[in-house]
């Protein structure tokens, strides 16, 4: 009884220093993030910004909005829609910001997991880990009601499955894995499910035959599975929209890309008339912000938009009356999107 | 030709971790000539010196991780870690590729933004990367002196 008690005691000695600095992380996580979010508060503003449905839509019509509405990925509107549906108001913003702690100690365990694996020492994984909790996008994401942050975990618990499946062979890590990469297709569009979820599949199998030394059926089955159900999203937009995608975003992007045009010249096209005043109108311009400037006239100025340079919405109000030509569209110089 | 501008732009954001226009537009990089000035302009450090350095070391990371396709080749290790780890550099070097590409040549100028999912993986490649410098420095170190420091940071 002795003996076994001291096996039991010394078993547990060895798991607590192989998960010692796991250890270490989670709680330095724990203790950094207690000081920094005092300073900085859920931010549950991005829900109103072109990343997600209409708020209504999320709470009332969830599930029509996601089918007709196809200009974001699905999975993160399903989210919001469904934290809309179930934490009560009040509630609303400490259950994502709760969900969130979570992911982010959930990213920063797998990162220090990533690193054992790697062989990476001790000391200086506790160290990059403990410098990476003061790297300002991560946290900035983390305090955002945005995919940034639960994407940055997916990618990494999909890696991180993905290589235990290698090491153990158990169905529990392959289906984590599957799960990971089909969340990050359907959560943004720009993980293509063609370019970017195949090849990672291919590699995922192809690791399994090398290493592992066989490929099962079932298990090359439930890859198939996971492409199909993400297809299905595809081929939805496909009939309601035209395109083979997740979301219908990607035009904006495009034109924003390859339309621009120096402010200089546009002023000269538009002092001789070549072009229209709407070519004034910067991308993000959400309509209801463009009525509102065209009724009332007062000034107007764009929150949160993402375009760097600042507009006197005033000026461009009248140079919006003021132009040659309101109701042409010239869609080549247009860099509005 | 535009275009070609705007791609060099976008892979700048990638790296510089600013959102905003440089390259395709002509008058905010002409600042970082006042270098002759003031040779520690925080424009030319932050157009110039951030961006340059931080792609070397991206580049550095995925040729250090796309190494590994070597394993594929030769026969399967008996230790099922090898495997689980080569699997895992090469995943983390796709994405690398995949993001920066898709990025730098479809983005709207947020390239910055792009890269913060997969900042961890850049991380991680960070940390091998330094792994494996430390370790022929240690190794150098250990044959010239004495092992004990290498057993202890190990």
């Amino acid at each position: 009884m002795g003996g076994h008690l001291a096996t039991r005691i010394q078993c547990g000695r060895t798991h607590l220093c192989k998960y010692s600095s796991l250890l270490v992380v989670l709680i330095l996580f724990c203790l950094v993030r207690s000081f920094q979010y005092p300073s900085r508060p859920f931010n549950t503003a991005p829900i109103h910004n072109m990343h997600a449905l209409d708020v209504e839509i999320l709470e009332h019509d969830l599930f029509q909005g996601l089918y007709y509405l196809h200009s974001q990925p699905p999975l993160f509107n399903l989210m919001l829609g469904v934290g809309l549906k179930v934490l009560p108001d009040s509630w609303f913003a400490e259950g994502f910001a709760c969900l969130y702690f979570i992911l982010g100690l959930g990213l920063f365990g797998l990162c220090e997991r990533l690193m054992n694996l790697f062989g990476v020492p001790w000391l200086l994984r506790i160290f990059l880990l403990a410098s990476f909790l003061f790297h300002e996008p991560i946290l900035s994401a983390e305090r955002y009601l945005i995919y940034t942050h639960p994407l940055a975990f997916l990618i990494v618990l999909g890696i991180y499955a993905s290589g235990k499946w290698i090491q153990n062979g158990k169905p529990f890590w392959l289906a984590a894995a599957l799960i990971s990469l089909a969340s990050i297709v359907l959560m943004r569009s720009f993980f293509h499910l063609i370019l970017w979820m195949l090849p990672m599949l291919a590699l995922l199998y192809l690791a399994s035959f090398r290493f592992r030394g066989r490929c099962g059926k079932k298990e090359v089955l439930a890859g198939i599975i996971t492409v199909a159900f993400c297809s299905l999203f595809y081929a939805k937009n496909l009939v309601v929209a035209g395109e083979f995608t997740s979301s219908t975003w990607f035009g904006m992007n495009f034109a924003a890309m390859t339309a621009y045009m120096d402010p200089k010249r546009t002023e000269t096209l538009l002092a001789v008339g070549k072009i229209t005043p709407l070519v004034n109108i910067r991308r993000f311009f959400t309509p209801p912000g463009l009525y509102r400037l065209l009724w009332s006239g007062s000034p107007y100025r764009h929150r949160g938009s993402g375009c760097s340079d600042q507009i006197d919405r005033q000026a461009e109000l009248q140079q919006l009356h003021s132009g040659p030509c309101l109701t042409g569209v010239c869609r080549q110089h247009n860099n509005s999107g | 030709m535009n275009y070609l501008k705007a791609v060099l732009n976008e892979v700048h954001i990638y790296f510089s971790q600013t959102p905003g226009r440089v390259f395709n537009e002509g008058s905010p990089w002409r600042p970082a000539l006042d270098l002759w000035r003031n040779p520690l302009s925080w424009t030319f450090i932050r157009i110039w010196i951030v961006p340059i350095l931080a792609f070397l070391m991206y580049v550095w990371i995925v040729v250090l991780q796309l190494r590994e396709l070597k394993k594929f080749r030769v026969p399967p290790p008996s230790d099922s870690r090898t495997g689980a780890a080569t699997l895992v550099h090469l995943l983390c070097a796709f994405n690398l590729v995949y993001v920066l590409l898709i990025a730098g040549l479809f983005e709207l100028g947020e390239g910055c933004f792009m890269r913060i999912p997969i900042d961890p993986l850049i991380l991680i490649g960070g940390a091998v990367l330094m792994t494996r410098f430390f370790s022929v420095f240690l190794r150098f170190f250990s044959m010239n002196y004495s092992g004990r420091c290498c057993t202890v940071l190990w």
